[in-house]
């Protein structure tokens, strides 16, 4: 397996926020991500190159084995070797993870290193992202840039040093939806033609689900179902699951209410006993409450941490359910 | 029954010398909900605080019941700002976070009606009640309230003074989709109750869809396209209004 | 909180506390001349030794410590009062007002202070009304920057729209939603303004036209005790000790405040 999270748990304050996540990425694959503010998704992605802030949390166990080597043990030196080269990350906000002060040519420039084509491998990157005007262009600075070509610029920098893995953190939420669009085709393009492997961190189900391949869905710190994406659209095994996709709001629907979730994510510090879903369930039973299910296997890839997975995935996602 | 008239509406931000709002004529019948979809920078939010006066405008008028509402006097506004409301995007940012969430709906009956303190916390508790909140958020602070807690209390404010016509500015977009399915919800059952009229605002096409019964496209200040919402999503007329229904499905 | 700022606080505190109970603290009565122990060291009888009439000094310490404080609390308060009305009805309004309110502050920043105080204490007779006063009305400049810049950011966020939508007055919105989000870096600009007024007061006090004996202030024990230097330490060392620890004091706690919010 080319990534492979093994019992992954992190903690910010001693509250445990990952608490336990294991996930695989295979190569060229595209898997995403999803789940509600503080649901513990981005922590994940953070752990993966260690970028969680050291002040407020630290991973607790679990390990991360890229291509079999466990990153979570590897000395600074050696973490560098893997973090921007081979390992890249694209945060939310395009225009405040760009340097305002430097060109982005001089931005492209320091990820490389000194005795490659520099020149070479920038002008690939940029061509690569749709940012070809820029090659000539030197002088061009952060802001003179629109929302959307700063996030080109910004996956060129992640490109631009030929990785293996690239992890989008909420690429497209800050952007319009005329804009979201290309960046997505520009990403799909991209895993197509270079052979990445991406972990797609997002809120969006709508988008993710159109684009990976498997969809993990997280609730409180956990991964609660995993399967390919159209199962887990037509077919899912946990409720949680089942009301987000209820949630979706499309243009095929025609004023009526939604079948949502009641209540709110509980906060870490106050999670319920046994399933941590259990007060918001529409389809809670007496056991629910006692122990946390574990994560069983349905079908061919398909796990969901519900006792009554069962009987959801046999009914589907009928309305009013 | 024709609620609110835009007609001719253009306001230009001098620094930048463009117009946010270009000529614009808009009709909002009694009861309806009016969705205004756009990218951002497209005028939406601009019209919202033209019809609130909370920017001014160079141009045009905007009627409100037969009365034009930029002309209206200060104390005649007041009376109006009653039956006018806006619920914001981000909850986050449109409660004071220094006010306890009884206080800031307290505030409402305070300054309209000039309730003696007990009548005060009895309607403020209404309201809460009214948004499906317990008393309990009565002594709370904005900052120990989920997100989609703090858009039900911007909801309960706007509700405060029994308004018929409520602006919703982006309600939902800064929320999670569980939550935002809630509070469509709730938006839609209080539309029911109160006879409400709504001019929906957003950049999300489902959203729009789920919710309203007439929609506008807007693009650079200017309305593009403007029908009931089945038929302009089922069958756009404009290429602007195309590419926006386009972006939704990647596939 | 920091060790620093617990230390600034404790200072402040302790001599909050003196001033307060001064007649219950003094040994002796403050203006009582004694002929018969003029200029005599510390003792166990006078704990700070006597001044030149033969008063107590330990007992003229504590009375000089509630005029000195509340010069310092009453000459901060005119400032705050007057630098946060103008500075939030000019940020607020903007526009001519703001011009015609900033100008001012530009005007007033030019004098150098002291001076201007000297001049007019000059003009006026030096009491501790008229001291209080004209600190007051020559150091509001600062607050007035501050809070005007936090208001004009804080205006443009939502919740003020929001007020402004449910039909709230300007002067509700200024005084019950503004100035309060605002206040945080004034407080800290209030704390370390206070030190300033009391070093004013001495200074004044000191150079005879702040705080007139037999009255005593720190300042002007201080002032007395400048010509009798040689033949008693005690007149100077102990008001001036009284003075730095004070001033020390609200600085640290300043400092300490501005920590704190700068993390928050």
């Amino acid at each position: 397996m080319f990534l492979r999270i093994e019992g992954l748990r992190v903690k910010y304050n001693d509250i445990e926020v990952v608490r336990g996540v294991d996930l695989e990425i295979g190569k060229g694959e595209c898997i995403g991500l999803v789940g509600e503010s503080g649901c513990g998704k981005t922590t994940v992605g953070l752990s993966i190159t260690r970028l969680i802030p050291g002040h407020k949390g630290r991973i607790s166990s679990g390990r991360i084995l890229f291509e079999g080597k466990n990153l979570l043990v590897l000395s600074p030196e050696e973490l560098r070797k893997y973090r921007g080269s081979r390992i890249s990350y694209v945060f939310q906000e395009p225009l405040s993870s760009l340097n305002p002060v430097f060109t982005i040519h001089e931005q492209l420039k320091e990820v490389l290193p000194k005795d490659d084509d520099v020149e070479g491998s920038i002008s690939e990157a940029l061509k690569s992202v749709g940012l070809k005007e820029l090659i000539d262009r030197k002088k061009v600075y952060p802001h003179e840039l629109s929302g959307g070509m700063q996030q080109r610029a910004m996956i060129a920098m992640a490109i631009v040093s030929k990785p293996d893995l690239l992890i989008l953190d909420e690429p497209t939420t800050a952007l319009d939806v005329t804009v979201q669009k290309k960046i997505l085709e520009l990403v799909m393009e991209l895993k197509k033609n270079l052979g990445l492997s991406i972990l797609f961190i997002s809120h969006d189900l709508r988008t993710v689900f159109e684009l990976a391949d498997g969809v993990g869905v997280m609730y409180a710190g956990r991964i609660v179902e995993q399967g390919p994406a159209k199962t887990l659209m037509s077919r899912p095994g946990h409720p949680y699951t089942r009301g987000l996709v209820n949630s979706i709001p499309s243009i095929e629907h025609r004023k009526e209410r939604f079948n949502a979730i009641e209540g709110r994510t509980p906060l870490f510090s106050e999670l319920p006993e046994g399933c941590k879903f259990y007060p918001r369930c529409k389809f809670r039973i007496k056991p629910c409450r006692e122990k946390e299910p574990f994560l069983g296997k349905f079908s061919d890839g398909h796990y969901s941490r519900c006792i009554r997975s069962k009987e959801l995935i046999a009914h589907g996602t009928i309305k009013g359910i | 029954m024709e609620l609110l008239k835009v007609s001719n509406l253009t306001k230009i931000y001098p620094k930048h010398k463009v117009a946010a709002i270009d000529n614009m004529d808009l009709s909002i019948d009694k009861g309806e909900i009016f969705g205004l979809v756009g990218e951002s920078g497209c005028g939406k939010s601009t019209l919202a605080k033209s019809i609130l006066r909370l920017t001014d405008v160079q141009r045009g008028s905007i009627l409100y019941k037969g009365d034009d509402l930029l002309k209206a006097a200060a104390r005649k506004m007041q009376g109006i700002r009653k039956e006018i409301q806006i619920i914001f995007q981000d909850p986050y940012l449109s409660l004071d976070p220094r006010v306890k969430i009884g206080s800031a709906l307290e505030e409402v009956f305070l300054i309209h009606y000039n309730y003696p303190g007990p009548k005060r916390r009895k309607k403020a508790a209404e309201l809460l009640d009214m948004v499906g909140l317990g008393k309990s958020y009565f002594n709370r602070l904005p900052s120990e309230l989920s997100g989609g807690e703090k858009q039900r209390v911007g909801i309960a404010r706007a509700l405060a003074t029994g308004p018929e016509f409520i602006i919703c500015d982006e309600p939902v977009s800064s929320l999670d989709i569980s939550i935002q399915a809630q509070i469509l919800n709730l938006l839609m059952d209080l539309q029911e109750q109160k006879a409400l009229t709504y001019l929906f605002i957003s950049h999300d096409l489902g959203v729009v869809a789920s919710i309203c019964d007439r929609v506008a496209v807007m693009q650079s200040g200017r309305i593009v396209e403007i029908g009931l919402c089945e038929e302009v999503f089922r069958n756009p007329q404009h290429s602007y209004t195309k590419k926006l229904l386009d972006s939704i499905s990647l596939t | 909180m920091n060790k620093l700022m617990i230390f600034g606080f404790s200072i402040v505190l302790f001599f909050a506390i003196i001033a307060i109970f001064a007649p219950f603290i003094a040994t002796h009565d403050p203006g009582k001349i004694d002929i018969e122990n003029i200029l005599t060291g510390p003792s166990r009888e006078h704990l700070l030794g006597t001044d030149s009439l033969g008063r107590d000094l330990f007992s003229r310490m504590v009375f000089g410590a509630r005029i000195s404080l509340l010069v310092g609390f009453i000459a901060v308060g005119i400032a705050a009062l007057i630098g946060i009305t103008l500075g939030a009805i000019a940020g607020y309004y903007g526009k001519w007002v703001d011009i015609i309110i900033m100008r001012f502050v530009d005007i007033m920043l030019c004098f150098p202070t002291f001076f201007l105080i000297l001049a007019v204490i000059a003009l006026l007779e030096p009491s501790i009304i008229n001291i209080m006063i004209i600190i007051g009305v020559t150091s509001w400049m600062g607050v007035a920057r501050l809070i005007r810049a936090e208001i004009l950011s804080l205006k443009e966020r939502d919740f003020i729209y929001a007020e402004k939508a449910i039909g709230a007055s300007d002067f509700r919105i200024i005084s019950r939603h503004l100035i309060p989000n605002a206040m945080a870096p004034v407080l800290v600009s209030i704390t370390l303004g206070i030190a300033a007024a009391i070093l004013v007061e001495s200074s004044l006090s000191f150079l005879g036209i702040g705080v007139q004996p037999p009255t005593p202030s720190w300042g002007n024990i201080l002032s007395e005790g400048k010509s009798v230097m040689g033949a008693a330490w005690w007149m100077m060392l102990f008001p001036g000790l009284a003075i730095f620890i004070t001033v020390l004091g609200y600085n640290l706690l300043g400092e300490g405040i501005r920590e704190k919010l700068l993390r928050s």
